[in-house]
């Protein structure tokens, strides 16, 4: 009994808890990119980099306020510093609409140029994110490590595995669900977010309704920003900030937007969690796992690893290729992407 | 040759269609017909595989096809009409129906030219059989979206012969199309079920034509009971009698109207006008320009020459969004609910532009169309055709507008649902309205209208009221079918 004790808890130490945590970031990123695409019907390739932008920000206000002194212990300081985050990438979606993706709105483009566009703004807004801050490593968490040690577990529990839950994985999923919560409040209850629905679902019926196309998309933008700003600041604490890993980080956002159903906001939100654990479900190995179940004699000789830990963005890969394959209207029947 | 044992399909708490058994036997021309709101749709996307049934069997020939999807009930020979890709050509649409085509492998096509090509050129001739078997000779290298509704049926109908099936369900074929079109699509029906052996079942509205076709015909009964009108007075409360005197000049007029969507002009000198409490109908035949007509006056159409005035007032470069401020309702033809969105949210829609209370207008349609209430927390996509349209009419009211513009109504909705939504639209012309509407049930319409436009090929030919348009001759016989 206390195998299986020891078993699922060895599980949720390594697989649960950091796929929790990981689907949270992703489904605020994924949220974004399904918002804007339900309304500028593109997919924003920028999206990424947006949370890199925003998180360096955090980062930076981070510095300053830890060089004033200023803290809310035991919580990390870049959570007061998240406005600030949130302010920037605001102004540089509102920016690049202004400058880029207005004109192509306005002709009437199709989606791919403006998509092409959108890798544009990606690889401007990567040159500015390194111009400013480098392209290394840098450490966005302070305050306490944890919220349940490994050590302490063990100790209450008596068990042989410990179960280690960071603080900076509780606090994503707290926000995450904050977060996702306000927006689903916002748009089903609020004037504005039924505009915003109803634009996604017929932009001529709601233009005829007298829908504001300009303020839809102004929105689109701020809620885009501010999840790409939160995503980006979860896991900048979590693991740490580095502007190539939220290039990376694209692709399972978009195979999670797209698994849902793109433009469909549940469709995201469960898509990442799905991306998020297969990437550590497949990438666990299960040896020791198995080991606490199978009698010693079938003790597994391998790692009972299905994929190295390299392999990790191969995983939304296959999804997304998966998804496109057999079901390209994704799980909720979102647009097909064009 | 397709047996359905105890069919259920639930949405939600909804049942769609309720338990229904039927057969159809090979070589048939089976009719659907039923009530709106019966399932009928919902029955043949069951049959079809669209939505796997909550309970119950579909045999093909004693294979069990239950929930397959559409692309493997494809493969068995059974198709569903669907629409066209409006970006492909007439000749392309049909060319890329038959499925395995050798090409479709990059390996083939780069290396086995011959095959492929020899294959292509079998596919092209049977497409040239098709489109001459249908008489879309002449729009063969036209886009598909560029085509008028009843080419589009025929191409529907196309790409079904493309595949070679077994059996074809036609959903509503003859919805929007005129007499003269209707006969040829119902003479194409006949001709591919005795020359080629085609089964056909169908859903139709149109009593003449599924007499005329369909040996059996199944009459499917509403999946719920049906919903009892209130008795009494009807009128819309807070319904003004109209005390203003005829005034010289029409409330709304489309003077001299000439323009189109890009180079060519659809509707030339084109004059429309509609009057406060009057219904006015513009009929005539398909591809006269009669939604164009009425998009031009809603300003979604570029004006070349003529102007538009709403009470007086110069509207002709306003948008179509300045005019819905301006008094302006319109209920396009397609896509005119939200699908996603619950019927309340979709008439909350309609209100966007008043600020401050909408309970009144929200009670008004509700009165107006009391099932829309019963189901208003329901999403507008899951809703029956009929029902659907009135949630299109009620989202254009609740702006409380002064004129409200119909395009075809009616299309695509049983005689039973037409009628009433008919009555509905007298309801609301009694309230003061100004109602302009373009129908395809051209002879319906006049009886109800006060006054009414016949265009052909975009210029007025006849404009007379309703009573004097069906009493003429010569309109009776080119465009009501005698």
């Amino acid at each position: 009994m206390t195998d299986v004790a020891n078993a699922i808890v060895l599980l949720l130490n390594f697989v649960i808890v950091p796929g929790v945590a990981y689907g949270s970031q992703l489904a605020l990123g994924a949220l974004g990119v399904t918002l804007v695409f339900g309304i500028l019907r593109f997919a924003n390739f920028a999206h990424g980099d947006v949370m890199a932008f925003g998180t360096m920000v955090v980062l930076l206000t981070t510095w300053w306020f830890q060089g004033m002194g200023v803290g809310i212990a035991p919580l990390p300081t870049a959570l007061i510093a998240l406005p600030f985050g949130i302010a920037a990438a605001a102004a540089f979606n509102l920016t690049a609409d202004r400058l880029v993706f207005r004109f192509y709105r306005r002709r009437k483009s199709p989606p791919v140029i403006l998509l092409i566009a959108s890798i544009g703004v990606m690889f401007a807004l990567q040159g500015i994110v390194r111009l400013i801050i480098g392209p290394n490593d840098q450490r966005l968490a302070d305050g306490a490590r944890f919220i349940i040690k490994a050590s302490e577990f063990k100790a209450a529990t008596g068990l042989k595995e410990g179960l280690a839950i960071k603080l900076s994985q509780g606090l994503t999923v707290a926000v995450t669900a904050i977060a996702v919560a306000a927006l689903f409040l916002f748009l089903q209850r609020s004037r504005a977010g039924k505009a915003m629905r109803a634009y996604s679902d017929n932009e001529d019926l709601a233009l005829l309704s007298g829908v504001n196309p300009d303020r839809v998309v102004l929105y689109a933008w701020l809620i885009a920003a501010t999840l790409a700003a939160v995503a980006g600041t979860m896991y900048g604490i979590d693991k740490s900030f580095k502007p190539f890993t939220y290039f990376q980080l694209l692709l399972p956002t978009f195979s999670s937007a797209i698994l849902g159903g793109i433009g469909h906001p549940v469709g995201a939100v469960v898509g990442a969690f799905i991306v998020a654990l297969s990437e550590t479900g497949v990438t666990y190995a299960y040896k020791k796992f198995l080991r606490y179940l199978l009698p010693e004699s079938w003790e597994p000789g391998g790692l009972v690893q299905l994929l190295s830990t390299d392999y990790k963005l191969a995983i939304s890969f296959v999804i997304l290729v998966v998804v496109l394959l057999v079901r390209p209207t994704g799980i909720f029947r979102g647009r097909v992407l064009s | 040759m397709i047996r359905v044992e105890n069919l259920h399909l639930h949405f939600g708490g909804i049942r769609a269609v309720d338990g229904v058994s039927l057969e159809i036997e090979q070589g048939s021309i089976t009719g659907l017909i039923g009530p709106n709101g019966a399932g009928k749709t919902t029955l043949f996307n069951v049959i079809a595989g669209v939505y796997p049934p909550s309970e119950g069997r579909v045999f093909l020939q004693d294979e069990d096809i239950t929930g397959l999807g559409p692309h493997q009930l494809f493969h068995r020979g059974v198709l569903r009409t669907a629409h066209e890709f409006s970006s492909l050509t007439v000749a392309e649409n049909l060319t890329t129906v038959p499925a395995g085509q050798a090409g479709e492998e990059l390996l083939n096509a780069w290396f086995r030219r011959g095959r492929v090509r020899a294959q292509e050129a079998e596919i092209r001739a049977r497409a040239a059989d098709v489109i001459h078997f249908l008489g879309l000779d002449e729009v063969a290298g036209e886009r598909a979206g560029a085509l008028s509704g009843g080419q589009k049926k025929l191409l529907e109908l196309g790409r079904t012969m493309m595949a070679e099936p077994r059996i074809v369900f036609l959903d509503e074929v003859g919805a929007g199309v005129n007499r003269t079109l209707l006969r040829s699509i119902g003479d194409a029906i006949l001709r591919l079920n005795r020359e080629r052996g085609y089964t056909f079942c169908m859903i139709e509205h149109d009593i003449d034509f599924i007499s005329r076709l369909c040996q059996p015909v199944i009459v499917m009964a509403l999946a719920r009971r049906g919903q009892v009108r209130p008795a009494g007075d009807r009128l819309l409360p807070g319904a003004r009698p109209q005390t203003r005197r005829r005034p010289i000049m029409s409330f709304l007029i489309g003077d001299g109207m000439t323009g189109g969507y890009g180079d060519a002009d659809i509707i030339r000198n084109c004059t429309i006008e509609a009057e406060q409490g009057e219904i006015a109908v513009i009929v005539g035949p398909n591809g006269a320009g009669k939604s164009t007509a009425m998009k031009a006056v809603f300003g979604m159409v570029m004006l070349r020459a003529g102007a538009v005035l709403l009470d007086g007032e110069d509207i002709t470069r306003l948008s179509p969004q300045e005019r819905v401020r301006k008094g302006m309702g319109f209920v396009p033809q397609e896509r005119n609910v939200f699908t996603t969105m619950s019927v309340q949210e979709n008439l909350e829609m309609g209100a966007y532009i008043r600020a401050g209370d909408i309970a009144d207008p929200m009670a008004r349609v509700f009165d107006l169309f009391p099932i829309l209430k019963e189901r208003r927390r329901q999403i507008a996509g899951e809703l029956s055709g009929g029902q659907r349209q009135q949630v299109a009419i009620g989202r254009a009211l609740m702006t409380e507008p002064r004129v409200l513009m119909l395009d075809e109504p009616t299309a695509g909705v049983s005689p039973v649902v037409m009628d009433d939504l008919f009555d509905r639209i007298l309801e609301i012309r009694a309230t003061g309205i100004a109602i302009l509407m373009v129908e395809q049930n051209a002879a319906q319409a006049l009886s109800i209208a006060d006054r009414g436009y016949v265009l052909v090929t975009g210029e007025n030919r006849h404009t007379d009221t309703g009573a004097a348009l069906l009493a003429d001759p010569e309109v009776r016989r080119s465009f009501l079918g005698g």
